[in-house]
């Protein structure tokens, strides 16, 4: 195990607000991701594993942003108590028309599909860093993979805007 | 030529680049006669580019909070910043814990000043010329052995000769905590002193002092659970230092 290379973690940056990014679709929560993965990773640095430094970032990012997401739930859930469910009705002219674009059919995917989509088309980790950096088995990582291309192929829908609002979820 | 068909997985691994030379060029002329999933695959590679080449749109500013040095001085300040608060959230504690308690002490004493009993006793009894006593100190050991018993708790009686004070003997009384003792000495003027010992609820720990009441000094004090006063006359040098004489005072 090599110790601490600011460099390569300096080098490494981009990619991780990238893919933050594309996990949490707003640039402050983005950063905030990137941060707290930064702290960890400099903290746990002595118990990390031989392998891509890369996918071992982007797997403590990708945690962080699945732990964000739970307990933002549970505080939403309790919000929700005390509101209509007037919020949950047609989608909106802004979530419309991104729903339109390809981007925005991207965001429509679920978490674990944008991240397999991601890991594997944008970022070029194998198959085999991707599965340890979500902590899944191959062939789960397999299987989201087909589902992942299957619904984003239907969601940019060759054009057609009509399935392209449908939610995935 | 591999006559296998590839499984949907080669397939991926095939547009993602992760399969070896062989098993592409298998791959790639089976595609070629099977226009179907040929379209598919290309479909996959179309969205891939689609994906890396939207990356540009999503360009972030720079940020040099995020850089590692940047990261380690923050973690450092606020670990510093939560060790400070610890720190003074303790002595906060600390500080209204103990204020608290000796305000307590403070008030209750202010309110019902300790060993007040001792300087009635005193004034009750250390004026009485005729009976000043329930049992006279001739016998100073039985003396000593009844208000041990009574009181719950060895008492020895001092030997205050020194000072000019001879035993002049003791008396039961009844408090709200239980049987108090006192004793009374006498010099060779008919000058009188007294200790008197009680258990005490109200002040369970160490606390010590003194007070002057109407021409009377009590000096007093607390041990374990009982409260211990000599009482004598405020302008007597003598009633501010025989407490020296006495063991459970020290």
């Amino acid at each position: 195990m090599n110790p601490i290379n600011d460099d390569d973690l300096r080098e490494l940056l981009p990619a991780l607000r990238r893919f933050a990014l594309w996990l949490a679709r707003d640039a402050a929560t983005a950063d905030d991701l990137v941060q707290t993965c930064m702290e960890k990773a400099l903290s746990r640095w002595a118990s990390r594993r031989d392998g891509d430094l890369k996918a071992w970032l982007f797997s403590i990012l990708y945690r962080q942003f699945i732990d964000d997401k739970r307990r933002a739930k549970r505080w939403g859930r309790l919000f929700d108590a005390f509101r209509r469910d007037d919020l949950e009705q047609e989608p909106s002219a802004e979530e419309t028309y991104a729903a339109r674009s390809a981007l925005g059919s991207f965001d429509q995917l679920s978490d674990d599909q944008r991240a397999v989509l991601l890991m594997v088309t944008v970022e070029g980790l194998s198959y085999e860093e991707t599965a340890a950096a979500l902590d899944l088995p191959l062939g789960t990582v397999m299987s989201r993979l087909s589902r992942a291309r299957k619904a984003y192929r239907e969601l940019t829908g060759n054009g057609s805007s009509t399935t392209a609002l449908r939610r995935v979820k | 030529m591999n006559p296998l068909v590839p499984s949907e997985d080669e397939l991926h691994a095939y547009v993602d680049g992760q399969l070896d030379a062989a098993r592409r060029g298998d791959i790639e002329a089976w595609l070629a006669n099977h226009p179907e999933q040929a379209a598919e695959v290309a479909q996959w590679r179309r969205q891939a580019e689609m994906l890396r080449t939207a990356l540009p749109a999503y360009l972030l500013p720079a940020n040099p909070a995020l850089d590692p040095v940047a990261v380690r001085r923050t973690v450092r300040r606020r670990r510093q910043r939560r060790l400070a608060l610890c720190a003074s959230l303790l002595i906060t504690l600390g500080v209204g814990g103990m204020g608290g308690w000796q305000a307590r002490n403070v008030s209750l004493a202010a309110a019902h000043p300790p060993m007040q009993d001792a300087l009635e006793a005193y004034r009750t009894f250390a004026t009485d010329r005729l009976r000043p006593v329930e049992m006279d100190g001739s016998h100073a050991n039985a003396l000593e052995g009844w208000l041990s018993s009574r009181i719950g708790r060895p008492m020895s009686l001092p030997d205050l000769g020194s000072y000019g004070f001879k035993l002049l003997g003791g008396r039961l009384l009844s408090t709200s905590d239980g049987p108090a003792a006192l004793v009374m000495y006498e010099d060779e003027q008919g000058q009188r002193i007294s200790l008197y010992v009680r258990p005490s609820t109200r002040f369970p720990g160490d606390l010590s002092g003194s007070r002057q009441d109407n021409g009377l000094l009590a000096k007093y004090w607390f041990r374990n659970g009982y409260g211990f006063a000599v009482v004598g006359r405020a302008d007597d040098p003598r009633t501010s230092v025989v407490q020296a004489a006495i063991p459970s005072a020290t």
